[in-house]
């Protein structure tokens, strides 16, 4: 009997080998992502580990920042990043719905939606300056958690924007015609089915704002957040300090820092981020488990 | 009711610069199944789109002319979509239950459009039975009311799309290919239950398939191109066309 007429052509023992080449190279490339990350970690653990303590965390720095702990600036973290989301969400909720769901696609429409993706392009340090321009000065907001708040919206806003815009879009057309034949408006279909529907994927995008929120310090440098302050912030009307703050603080501005505590600090930085994130993807499983209208 | 549930006179309908619709003037028959034949593209499903103004919700459309239901113009200044779209029901090609049980699926019309204490428990129970009755889902359904609809079979599905229309009580309901996602027997079971329902409600059909057409329809309009060729009582059409266009269509010369 001759050779089986489904026996491996040279053509495709060729297309096999060019297959298994293209594969292990993803493969490969994917690997070599998770090292950095793995990396960095590391990095924090072991250069921190030496500063890290449960005083580290629950006391202020001392002796001009060469020791002691971040308290207050976990708490300014906290702060910034819980006002302006208060700020930011539901202004940037509230336009991904009107842009996606009423908007009529006309120029100004098309105007807004460029504002809106170049927005997000703008440098921190450019929204630093406008928060001071507008914020601190010409509303007479001063150095104020409220004005870095403030910046810091204007920083997250576009993303939340455009992550609304996104997830609003995926919900199927059919269930909009569904609603508008038996008579429902605009309105009631979006609040019965359109943002149950979706309401996961937009909180996905705020949430990825939570660390941008938390980790930029030129927005906060000039518009609230403080080198050193003694007591805690009472209201928003108060400056803080802030982790991403005292992290540059610690690491340029400040001679004879242990080299621990920026590693510490960053490490805290990364946790309370990861614990925000954590608190709102519980919040959004609450939300997505009680689908009700 | 009147004689005719739906009449158009001089209805157009433009895509931009594109005109879709070319001044039609026709008249559908009420408590009858009223089918749209025609190629792909002759503007049957646009014309069905009109009857409930659902065309608006895309950019770029413009409508002139009028189109009456219950003796009003529904394109005149004082028509309200919410109300329009009550008594002017529509089902899709694809079902489209709501990601909501089958229970809330009926019942939604009802909580749109009544405040919570002119719907008690009793009215909401018998307009949940008699609506699903009404399109032969009941025994099957009656124990699993809570199921999510979007888990039901596509027949059950298109039944239950057809059967929330009900409780709102509308006058008309517009169907664009209600078929045509279903399998033989399932169209079959769709084409029996919309024989049931003539005489209760007016049914305007769209349809690709001109076996069905003849089957369920009383009255029949053949479109071409943005205008309507003939529309007679159904037998007649496909007996005897009296266009030639109709009949080159109808025995399959063109498509």
């Amino acid at each position: 009997m001759n050779a089986s007429s489904f026996a491996t052509s040279a053509r495709t023992a060729t297309n096999r080998r060019v297959e298994s080449v293209g594969k292990t190279v993803l493969a490969g490339v994917t690997a070599l992502l998770i090292l950095p990350l793995t990396a960095i970690l590391g990095l924090l653990v072991i250069r921190g580990a030496p500063a890290l303590s449960l005083e580290f965390l629950l006391e202020a720095p001392a002796a001009g920042m060469t020791a002691g702990g971040v308290f207050p600036a976990i708490v300014g973290t906290l702060w910034l990043v819980g006002v302006s989301l208060a700020v930011s969400a539901p202004v940037g909720i509230m336009a991904g719905i009107y842009l996606n769901e009423y908007a009529r696609a006309n120029w100004i429409t098309r105007m807004v939606n460029l504002a809106i993706v170049n927005l997000a392009g703008v440098p921190s340090i450019v929204h630093a300056l406008f928060g001071v321009g507008v914020f601190v000065l010409f509303l007479g907001l001063g150095t104020s958690i409220l004005s870095a708040s403030l910046t810091l919206a204007i920083m997250t806003l576009p993303v939340i924007i455009a992550s609304t815009k996104e997830a609003l879009a995926a919900v199927p057309m059919a269930f909009r015609e569904a609603c508008w034949t038996l008579g429902a408006t605009r309105w009631q279909t979006i609040r019965h089915v359109v943002l149950p529907n979706s309401i996961s994927g937009i909180l996905t995008g705020v949430i990825l704002q939570v660390s941008r929120a938390a980790g930029e310090t030129a927005p906060i440098m000039f518009t609230g957040a403080a080198f050193y302050l003694p007591f805690l912030p009472q209201s928003v009307q108060d400056q803080c300090m802030a982790l991403s703050m005292h992290l540059f603080t610690v690491s340029t501005q400040v001679p004879n820092v242990p080299e621990a505590i920026p590693y510490a600090t960053a490490l805290v930085l990364l946790s309370v981020v990861l614990l925000v994130n954590l608190l709102a993807i519980a919040f959004r499983t609450y939300l997505r488990r009680n689908r009700k209208w | 009711m009147g004689e005719y549930c739906i009449k158009t006179r001089g209805l157009k309908l433009f895509y931009g610069e594109f005109e879709a619709l070319k001044g039609l003037d026709m008249r559908f028959l009420s408590g009858r199944i009223s089918a749209l034949i025609g190629p792909s593209g002759c503007g049957k499903t646009t014309l069905l789109r009109c009857f409930n103004r659902i065309n608006e919700r895309y950019e770029g459309v413009r409508t002139e002319g009028e189109v009456v239901v219950q003796e009003s113009n529904i394109y005149s200044a004082d028509t309200d979509l919410v109300e329009l779209r009550k008594k002017v029901g529509m089902v899709f090609q694809r079902p489209n239950p709501l990601p909501l049980s089958i229970r809330d699926n009926i019942l939604y019309g009802l909580r749109l459009h009544f405040s919570r204490k002119h719907r008690n428990a009793s009215i909401l129970d018998e307009a949940l039975e008699t609506s699903l009755r009404a399109v032969h889902l009941w025994d099957d359904l009656k124990d699993s009311l809570s199921n999510q609809a979007t888990t039901l079979s596509l027949e059950k599905q298109q039944k239950l799309c057809i059967a929330r229309l009900l409780p709102l009580k509308p006058e008309v309901i517009l169907m664009d290919e209600p078929c045509s996602a279903l399998d033989p027997d399932a169209t079959a079971k769709v084409e029996e239950l919309l024989r049931d329902l003539a005489g209760d409600y007016s049914l305007v059909i769209v349809t690709h398939n001109m076996a069905q057409a003849r089957r369920v329809s009383d009255e029949c309009a053949f479109m071409l191109l943005g205008e309507l060729v003939e529309m007679r009582r159904t037998e007649d059409l496909f007996v005897s066309p009296r266009d030639q266009r109709t009949a080159d269509y109808i025995e399959g010369r063109f498509g």
